[in-house]
C-alpha cells in the first residue's frame, strides 16, 4: 500500500511545484478549465488510436490543452466576452462535447467518465511497469518523470518565470518572451493534469495544483521560500488524506482535498498576517487611536483640564469604554486627576508629539 | 448668521487601518461653495465619503440639517472620482441619468413622466442631451463627468459632493461645470467639492477647507486660503 | 419527429430545462455584469457534497431535500470564498479554484463513505447530480424548477431597478440608500435557486454555462439592460428545447451536455454575426465614427 502513498506524493509534488505559478498569474481557473477539457482530447486520441494505454493520448490532451488557452485568450481579446466568462464558456462547452462522445461511442470500453473525473489511486498499483527488473506501479514510472520534467523547467526558466510572474510587462521590455513561457507553462499543465488523471481525476487535480500554493502563498513572501513551503504543504497534505481515507475507507482524493483546504484554512486563520492576528490588531490599533485621541484633545489650548462627561460627550465614548482607557492613561502616568478634572502630564504631553511623528500630523 | 448645512464634530476616521482624519471640527454653511483641498493622502476622499456615510468614522459625527438621520442622506448627491462604476454595463446615458431620479422612489415604483422630464431637464444642462441614447461607455472623459453631473442634478438634491469633478477634463467641460454650480448655488443649493488645482480656488469657490489628515482652516476663501495656511498643509515633513 | 415531441417524458424534461435555462440566463446577466461568472461554477461544485450529505442526514433521495442541502453548502461556499479574499491576499481566481475543488473533494469523500456503507441504501443516484441526468426527471422535479425559477424571478423583478444600479455603480448605489450586504445576500438566492434546482438537469459540473452563455449572448446582442435579459433568457430557452429534443431523438445523449452544446452554438453564431460581433464590427466602428462629438 506505500506504493499508492508514494504515487499520491509524487503527484502532489509534480502538481503543487507548477501551481506556484499559477497562484501568482492568477490562472488557477484557466487550469481548471484545462483539466476538464483535456478529456476531450484524450477522447479523440482513443478515437484515433483505440488504444487507452496509448501516449497519443498524453499527446492529444496536451493539444487539447493549450487549444483551450488559446481559444480562451482569442475570446478575452475580442473584447466581446470578459476572461472569466470566456473560461466558464469554453471548458464547459468542450468538456460537454467529450461526455456526449464517451455516451454515445465509447460507453462499452473502460474510459468511463466516472473514473476519468474522480480518479482512484487506489488502483494505481494495479497496473505495473518493469524497470530495471524492479516492478513498480506505472503510475509512479509516469508521475516520477513529470516531475522531473517540471523541476527542470523551473530551474532552467526560474529567472524568466520569478521576472513574468512579478512583473509581466518588464518582462516584456526586458525582452523575454512571455507569451514563450506562459505557452511552456500551459503545455506543462496540461501534460501534468491528464498523467494525473487517473490517480486524482479531473475535477480534484486543480486542487493538487494550487492549494498547497495558496497556503504557501499566505505564509512567504520570496518566490522560492513559496515553492518548498508548497511542497512541503503539498507532502503535508498527501500524507494526511492517505491515512484518513486509508482508515475510514474513502476516497483518497476526495479527502487530501479537502484536508488541503483544512490546511489553508488553519494558515488563513493563524498566520501571523492571518485573519486572527489581523483582527487582534487592529482592536489593539483602535485602543491606541482613542488613547491617542484623548491626548491630542487634552493638549489643544482650551482643553487642558477636562471632566469626565466632558471628554465622553466629545467622543460618544460609552462610560465603560471611557474608565478602561483613562485607567491606562492615569497608570502609564500620561493623564493626572485632581478632583474631577483630568490633565495632561510631561510625559502625556511627549506622548502626543510622538503621535503626531508616528501618523505623520502637522503641528 | 448664516445656517450651517453639514456640522461636523470631532471627527477621526481610518482608511486601510491608517488613520486620516484627526479631530475635525468644521461647519459647512448653508448655500456655499465649499473647496476641500490639500496635499495626496491628506484624506479629502474620506472625509466626503465619511459625510456619505460609505466610510464608519472611529468616532465624532456628521450631521445634516442638525440630523444624523441616515433620510438626510438622501438630500445629498454624490459624484465619485472617475473610474468607479462598470462601463460594461449596457445603459445609455439618458438611463444613467434617471438613475438620479431612484434615490425619491420606493420598490418596484417605475419612473414616472415626471422623472423623465426632471432627468432631461438635466441633460439639457449639462447640454449632452444629444447624446442621449448613445452607450454610456462610448463618451469621452468630459462628457462621462457630464452625464454623472446631470444624473445629481436630476436627483434634485439639497447639496452636492464632488470628488475632484474637474479633474482631466476639458476646458469647455470645466467652463460649463463651474457656469452650473454657479447657478444651481444661485436657487439655493450647498457644493462641497475636493479640489486640486490652487490657482482656482480663489476664483471658483466662496468658502474653503484646507486639510492635511488634521484641519488647518476653514472658512471664507478670503480669510483662511492664505498663503500661511497653504504651506502649512502642502510642507513636505523633513526627514 | 411527432412522436418525441408529444411524449410524456419529453414534454417533463423539456418544459423543466426551459424554465431552468430562462431562469439561469436572466440571473447569469447579473454576475457576468460583475465581473463575477465563475463564481456560480465553484458554487455548482459545492453544492455536491451539500446533496450526499442530505441524503446522509435525511435518508431519502428526494430532490426537495437533496436541494435544500446543496443550497446550504452553495451558501458556505459562497461567503468562504469573500472571507477568504477580503482577508487575505488570495485572489477571486485562487479562491474560486480552492473552494470549488476542496468541496467537491469533500462530496467525493462522502460519497465513497456512503457507497461503501450498507446502513445506506441506493446511492445510485447520487451520481447524476455530478453530470445530470435529466431523461429521470420527476414531474415533481419539473415543479419544483417551476417554483425555484418563479421566487428567482419575482425577486429579480421587486428588485429590477436596484439590481440594476447596483451593478452599473455600486458607490452611486449606496449613497442613494441601497445596502450593499442586502444586495449580495439577493443576487446569492437568485443565483443558487437556479443552481440547486438544476443538479438534476445539467449537473454540478455544467450548471455554470447556463448561467454565462445567455448572459453573453444577450450582451451581444443588445445595448440595453432589459432587452440582454430577455434575449439571454430567449436564448436558454431555445437551447433547452433543442438539446432536450436532441437527446430525447437521439441514442445515448445526455440531456445537459446536448442543452450546453446547443447554447454554445448560439452564442458562436452570435459572436460572428450580433451587431458587435466580429463579421459587423468593421460596419460598426465605421459609423461611430462618423457622428462622433465635436
Amino acid at each position: 500500500m506505500i506504493e499508492v502513498l508514494l504515487v499520491l506524493i509524487v503527484t502532489a509534488l509534480a502538481t503543487s511545484l507548477l501551481g506556484v505559478f499559477l497562484v501568482l498569474r492568477s490562472l488557477a481557473m484557466t487550469t481548471d478549465a484545462i483539466s476538464h477539457t483535456i478529456l476531450l482530447g484524450i477522447v479523440l486520441a482513443f478515437f484515433i488510436t483505440n488504444d487507452l494505454r496509448s501516449p497519443w493520448l498524453i499527446l492529444g490532451a496536451s493539444i487539447a490543452g493549450v487549444l483551450t488557452v488559446y481559444i480562451i485568450e482569442v475570446l478575452s481579446k475580442t473584447r466581446l466576452i470578459r476572461p472569466d466568462a470566456s473560461i466558464g464558456i469554453v471548458f464547459t462547452a468542450l468538456f460537454a462535447a467529450a461526455i456526449i462522445l464517451i455516451s454515445k461511442y465509447a460507453a462499452d470500453v473502460h474510459l468511463d467518465t466516472g473514473i476519468v473525473l474522480m480518479g482512484e489511486v487506489i488502483f494505481a498499483p494495479f497496473t505495473r511497469t518493469e524497470i530495471f527488473s524492479w516492478s513498480i506501479p506505472s503510475a509512479l514510472l509516469q508521475m516520477s518523470i513529470i516531475l522531473l520534467i517540471n523541476l527542470l523547467f523551473i530551474i532552467i526558466f526560474y529567472k524568466e518565470l520569478k521576472v513574468s510572474s512579478f512583473d509581466p510587462k518588464f518582462a516584456f521590455i526586458a525582452g523575454f518572451s512571455t507569451t514563450l513561457i506562459y505557452y511552456i507553462l500551459m503545455t506543462l499543465v496540461s501534460v501534468t493534469a491528464v498523467t494525473a488523471f487517473d490517480a486524482v481525476g479531473s475535477i480534484l487535480v486543480i486542487n493538487f495544483f494550487v492549494a498547497p500554493a495558496l497556503t504557501a502563498y499566505l505564509l512567504v513572501k520570496r518566490l522560492a521560500t513559496m515553492i518548498w513551503c508548497s511542497m512541503l504543504f503539498a507532502v503535508i497534505n498527501s500524507v494526511s488524506g492517505y491515512f484518513i481515507g486509508i482508515t475510514y475507507d474513502l476516497s483518497i482524493a476526495g479527502v487530501t482535498s479537502f484536508v488541503a483546504f483544512i490546511t489553508f484554512i488553519i494558515v488563513f486563520l493563524l498566520n501571523p498576517n492571518g485573519f486572527v492576528s489581523r483582527k487582534i490588531r487592529s482592536l489593539n490599533q483602535k485602543r491606541e487611536f482613542n488613547r491617542a485621541m484623548i491626548l491630542m484633545l487634552m493638549n489643544e489650548e482650551s482643553h487642558q483640564s477636562l471632566t469626565k462627561s466632558e471628554i465622553i460627550s466629545h467622543f460618544h465614548f460609552n462610560a465603560g469604554k471611557f474608565d478602561k482607557h483613562m485607567k491606562y492613561l492615569i497608570f502609564n502616568n500620561y493623564v493626572t486627576r485632581t478632583n474631577e478634572h483630568y490633565t495632561l502630564t510631561e510625559l502625556g504631553e511627549e506622548y502626543t508629539h510622538y503621535t503626531r511623528e508616528k501618523y505623520d500630523l502637522p503641528v | 448668521m448664516t445656517e450651517n448645512i453639514i456640522t461636523i464634530k470631532n471627527l477621526n476616521a481610518a482608511y486601510q487601518e491608517k488613520p486620516v482624519l484627526w479631530h475635525i471640527s468644521l461647519d459647512i454653511p448653508k448655500n456655499s461653495c465649499t473647496a476641500i483641498v490639500g496635499p495626496n493622502g491628506a484624506g479629502k476622499s474620506t472625509m466626503i465619503k465619511t459625510m456619505m456615510q460609505l466610510i464608519k468614522p472611529l468616532s465624532g459625527e456628521v450631521k445634516i440639517n442638525g440630523s444624523k438621520d441616515k433620510h438626510e442622506l438622501k438630500k445629498i448627491a454624490y459624484v465619485p472620482q472617475k473610474g468607479e462604476v462598470n462601463w460594461d454595463f449596457p445603459a445609455t446615458v439618458f438611463d444613467v441619468v434617471l438613475m438620479g431620479r431612484y434615490v425619491h422612489k420606493g420598490w418596484i415604483k417605475r419612473p414616472n413622466a415626471k422623472d423623465r422630464e426632471m432627468a432631461l431637464e438635466a441633460l439639457k444642462t449639462m447640454r449632452i442631451e444629444a447624446f442621449k441614447d448613445r452607450q454610456i461607455s462610448e463618451l469621452s472623459g468630459g462628457q462621462r463627468q457630464r452625464a454623472f453631473l446631470a444624473r445629481a442634478i436630476a436627483q434634485d438634491a439639497e447639496i452636492y459632493v464632488m470628488d475632484e469633478p474637474l479633474q482631466g477634463i476639458d476646458v469647455t467641460t470645466e467652463n460649463l461645470i463651474i457656469e452650473v454650480i454657479r447657478h444651481l448655488q444661485q436657487s439655493g443649493k450647498t457644493f462641497v467639492i475636493v479640489h486640486h488645482q490652487l490657482d482656482t480656488v480663489g476664483e471658483y469657490f466662496d468658502h474653503a477647507i484646507i486639510l492635511n489628515k488634521s484641519l488647518i482652516a476653514a472658512g471664507a476663501v478670503e480669510t483662511v486660503f492664505t498663503e500661511e495656511n497653504i504651506e502649512k498643509a502642502y510642507r513636505e515633513k523633513v526627514n | 419527429m411527432m412522436d418525441v415531441l408529444t411524449s410524456f417524458t419529453f414534454l417533463i424534461v423539456a418544459i423543466g430545462t426551459m424554465v431552468l435555462a430562462f431562469t439561469g440566463g436572466l440571473a447569469g446577466t447579473i454576475s457576468v455584469m460583475k465581473g463575477q461568472s465563475l463564481i456560480g461554477d465553484a458554487i455548482g461544485h459545492a453544492t455536491f457534497p451539500g446533496v450526499v450529505l442530505s441524503f446522509m442526514l435525511i435518508g431519502i433521495r428526494e430532490t426537495f431535500t437533496l436541494a435544500l442541502g446543496a443550497i446550504i453548502l452553495g451558501i458556505i461556499a459562497f461567503f468562504s470564498i469573500q472571507m477568504i479574499t477580503k482577508h487575505s491576499k488570495v485572489t477571486l481566481d485562487g479562491a474560486l479554484a480552492l473552494i470549488l475543488s476542496s468541496f467537491f473533494g469533500l462530496g467525493m469523500a462522502l460519497m465513497s463513505f456512503v457507497q461503501g456503507n450498507p446502513d445506506y441504501g441506493g446511492t445510485q443516484g447520487l451520481n447524476d447530480y455530478i453530470f445530470g441526468q435529466a431523461a429521470y426527471m420527476l414531474s415533481s422535479d419539473v415543479y419544483l424548477i417551476i417554483i425555484a425559477s418563479a421566487i428567482s424571478l419575482l425577486l429579480f423583478i421587486i428588485f429590477y431597478h436596484q439590481i440594476r444600479i447596483y451593478i452599473f455603480d455600486p458607490v452611486f448605489s449606496r449613497t442613494i440608500g441601497i445596502n450593499e450586504n442586502f444586495m449580495n445576500l439577493l443576487i446569492l438566492t437568485i443565483t443558487i435557486l437556479v443552481i440547486a434546482t438544476g443538479l438534476k438537469a445539467v449537473g454540478a459540473v455544467l450548471i455554470v454555462n447556463i448561467l454565462i452563455a445567455p448572459a453573453v449572448i444577450g450582451q451581444l446582442w443588445s445595448n440595453r439592460f432589459p432587452v440582454v435579459l430577455l434575449i439571454g433568457g430567449f436564448s436558454g430557452a431555445t437551447a433547452a428545447f433543442t438539446g432536450t429534443y436532441i437527446s430525447t431523438a437521439g441514442e445515448n445523449i445526455a440531456t445537459g451536455p446536448a442543452i450546453i452544446l446547443s447554447l454554445s452554438a448560439i452564442l458562436v453564431l452570435s459572436i460572428f454575426l450580433s451587431p458587435k460581433g466580429i463579421l459587423r464590427r468593421g460596419a460598426h466602428k465605421g459609423k461611430l465614427g462618423e457622428d462622433q462629438y465635436d
